[in-house]
């Protein structure tokens, strides 16, 4: 091989190492086309090949969810040793993931709008959580997703709470954020319920609570309604050993709240997960809206059952490039993002779960603190 | 057409009394709703999730390559039908679930004795319904079918035309390929009593004369039943029937009651000719369909987007999407994105063909479900706004 091409390419290697630690590889203008055009191929060509299969796999998702419910609360019900008790709390949180997760979630992002089954169909579906459908729907699919990673437009990004990137200006409460954020992961159903509210922003006096009063409204109609059903309903059903119900429901909650929040935050928080302003992404092209939702997730690795309980999230980043395909297919479709992406050189973000979660922890941690001044060299 | 199907139970319908309160606090659905799929397991032809009982496939006969009947079990609360109605089919095809109006084929005492009907099929190229129907239907198969509707006989049940009596009337039939099957229901139903009844039947070829054994049988053993097939494609000198040729088969035309069936243009098309030989329009029954199904076939260059429920309609020929179609006639359509992703702006299109403005693809003209914000109506288009 001649040495000027050699040459040429080592520079390149170099240049492009630099770009990738630095956050961004930036592509050009015909590379962005082009990386969008492949990723429209890639929807396309699952897009027409859904069917039968596909729902058939949620309608058993959702079986098996009804069923554990069912199972868990008999259990908890009709337990008279911790043993019993415990069999019936691990189902109804298996039920409760499973529900939030792989069926809820997915089916409110439109996956099987095209079943025309009104069952699946994402404008109808309500969750079994204290969070309004209508309002995730607002928050998630359409700010989130829109907007996904850009510092001040995605509410999710922190949520409101966490500084986890510099673009955030470090203020001394941001010195407790471990505790907020352990607080967060126990209490996630309450957070996303109320995430809405903005209440940073009423807090500021930029918006008033007159403007939120039809939110409140449907929030606290929905929390009243999964109130009285896991903490009223079902313990006064079991008479004199309704405290049983009662810690049984809320562990259940508990396990899910835990398990969801740490979930998503291993989906946009891990370490090298990208963040972008606002002017980057002003008249924003479709190559570079997927490109974005690329850099700003995050996978993790492992088997079958880790990603159904994740609800297919651990395919953070085929979820965040396709929202409104099916999540069975992601695993399939990785294998071709990551092929496209190494041919444009593009980060593609993915360890074990475990590996991911702590970088996720080390990332709450170091941004607690202030920036640390460059050093001039 | 308006379907007939129960009211469909979402998540969040029946506000207001406890019941239903409790309903969504427990299930944050109905209770059929959350059982259904547990339910569904043990009683496959219960949906307790809104469509009822469903109705079962018992047999099927292929009477050529593009013609199919099915003889259905209807379910036991079905309120049965009029000879001349139609009913609306729901087959789930590959995952999607998709309604087609088909006319009932069969007698009235198939249902009296066995709670059975039929249902005749014929291919429709590009079709889905159709084409899975004459392929790969299997029997048992479960589907969800409305009420019958539709008013194309009625007065035939009465025994009265236009305040006389049927029997002193003559009566003349013409229907066109699959528009047979709902006179078919009539005739071997025995609607047209003793009255003078011609029954001219128009078809590509001999083989796609479907039923052509039954009417020949009726021509044979009633006097006054006249059975005349008509092919249009078979010989160098067939054509399409017109006024002339009506005239030629059925002497005093103008005296007739006329029932038409067929697709929307041969119903135009005989409607007119009827009409020049002097039918006046009461003594006109009809009831047809489209039989375009092709995406490109019902492209245009002009197009107005028909917004169903505040009867507005669009006309615009501007490269704009429907939801900005919709928003020019304040409509306010729920929305947020703007660009496809968030599926806020989800509703059906009953019919027509629209384009994914980021793809660049044509839609089926099927109702579905679409993205209004990424939508460009392309042609004629109902949607459910």
């Amino acid at each position: 091989m001649n040495a000027a091409v050699e040459l040429d390419r080592i520079f390149e290697t170099v240049v492009t190492e630099e770009l990738n630690k630095k956050g961004k590889h930036r592509l050009s203008e015909q590379d962005l086309e082009a990386f969008g055009k492949e990723m429209d191929a890639l929807r396309k060509s699952v897009e027409e090949d859904l069917g039968q299969n596909d729902v058939d796999y949620m309608r058993r998702m959702i079986r098996l969810s009804r069923m554990s419910e069912i199972v868990g609360r008999v259990l908890i019900h009709i337990s008279l040793d911790p043993f019993t008790w415990m069999l019936g709390v691990s189902s109804l949180s298996f039920a409760k993931i499973l529900e939030n997760m792989e069926i809820g979630h997915n089916v409110m992002h439109g996956q099987f709008d095209w079943t025309r089954d009104p069952e699946l169909n994402s404008q109808n579906y309500e969750w079994d959580t204290v969070c309004d459908a209508e309002s995730w729907r607002r928050t998630h699919n359409y700010e989130h997703h829109t907007y996904t990673n850009i510092i001040g437009k995605d509410r999710d990004y922190g949520y409101a709470v966490l500084r986890l990137s510099n673009d955030e200006p470090w203020r001394p409460a941001h010195s407790f954020q471990m505790i907020y954020f352990a607080l967060l992961t126990g209490l996630f159903q309450w957070g996303v319920g109320v995430h809405e509210a903005e209440v940073e922003k009423l807090r500021k006096g930029e918006i008033s609570f007159s403007d939120k009063k039809q939110f409140f409204k449907e929030f606290a109609r929905k929390a009243s309604r999964q109130t009285f059903k896991d903490y009223i309903f079902f313990p006064l059903l079991a008479g004199p050993f309704a405290p049983k119900v009662l810690v049984g429901n809320m562990m259940a909650n508990l396990v899910r709240n835990v398990w969801a929040s740490t979930i998503i935050f291993c989906g946009h928080f891990t370490e090298d997960a990208h963040t972008f302003t606002e002017e980057e992404c002003e008249n924003e092209t479709r190559g570079h809206w997927y490109y974005r939702q690329l850099l700003g997730s995050s996978n993790f690795t492992g088997g079958k059952w880790l990603h159904v309980l994740s609800g297919h999230l651990s395919y953070q980043i085929e979820h965040h490039l396709f929202p409104d395909i099916p999540s069975n297919r992601y695993p399939e479709m990785s294998l071709k993002v990551q092929e496209i992406c190494e041919r444009y050189g593009l980060q593609y973000n993915t360890d074990s779960f475990l590996n991911q979660y702590k970088t996720v922890l080390k990332r709450v941690w170091k941004y607690s603190f202030p920036e640390k001044e460059a050093v001039q060299a | 057409m308006k379907s007939q199907f129960k009211a469909q139970q979402g998540g969040k319908q029946n506000k207001g009394n406890t019941t239903s309160w409790i309903q969504e606090a427990l299930f944050n659905r109905s209770i059929g709703s959350y059982f259904n799929p547990i339910v569904k397991g043990v009683l496959p032809a219960w949906d307790l999730a809104g469509r009822g009982q469903l109705a079962r496939v018992v047999e099927i006969q292929k009477h050529n390559d593009n013609a199919t009947t099915l003889r259905i079990q209807a379910p036991a609360n079905w309120t049965g039908f009029v000879p001349g109605q139609y009913v609306t089919c729901e087959f789930e095809i590959d995952g999607v679930r998709r309604k087609r109006n088909y006319s009932i084929s069969s007698p009235a005492s198939l249902f009296e004795k066995l709670g059975q009907f039929e249902i005749c099929v014929h291919r429709v190229e590009g079709g889905v319904v159709s084409n899975f129907v004459n392929d790969g239907l299997r029997r048992d198969t479960l589907f969800a079918i409305s009420e019958a509707q539709g008013e194309f006989a009625a007065e035939l049940q009465t025994h009265s035309l236009n305040g006389e009596s049927v029997q002193r009337k003559p009566l003349l039939f013409l229907a066109a390929g699959s528009g047979i099957t709902p006179i078919r229901s009539i005739l071997s139903s025995g609607q047209h009593a003793d009255s003078e009844t011609y029954l001219v039947y128009n078809a590509a070829n001999q083989e796609s004369l479907v039923f052509s054994s039954s009417f020949k049988s009726l021509d044979e053993n009633q006097e006054h039943f006249y059975f005349i097939p008509h092919t249009t494609r078979e010989q160098a000198s067939d054509k399409r029937l017109d006024a002339e040729g009506i005239k030629a088969l059925c002497q005093h035309v103008e005296a007739c009651e006329v029932f038409i069936c067929g697709s929307n243009s041969f119903t135009q098309s005989m409607m007119d000719a009827v009409v020049s030989l002097g039918v006046k329009e009461e003594a006109i029954h009809f009831e047809s369909f489209d039989s375009a199904v092709n995406a490109s076939a019902l492209t245009k260059e002009e197009s107005h987007v028909h917004f169903v429920h505040s009867g507005k309609t669009a006309n615009d020929n501007k490269a704009i999407s429907v939801l900005e179609q919709a928003e020019n006639l304040s409509l306010n359509p729920k929305n947020a994105c703007r660009m496809g992703v968030c599926h806020s702006c989800t509703c059906t299109k009953k019919s027509g063909v629209v384009r994914n403005m980021l793809t660049g693809e044509l839609s089926s003209p099927d109702e579905e479900e679409i993205r209004i914000c990424i939508s460009q109506a392309v042609g004629d288009v109902e949607i459910e706004l």
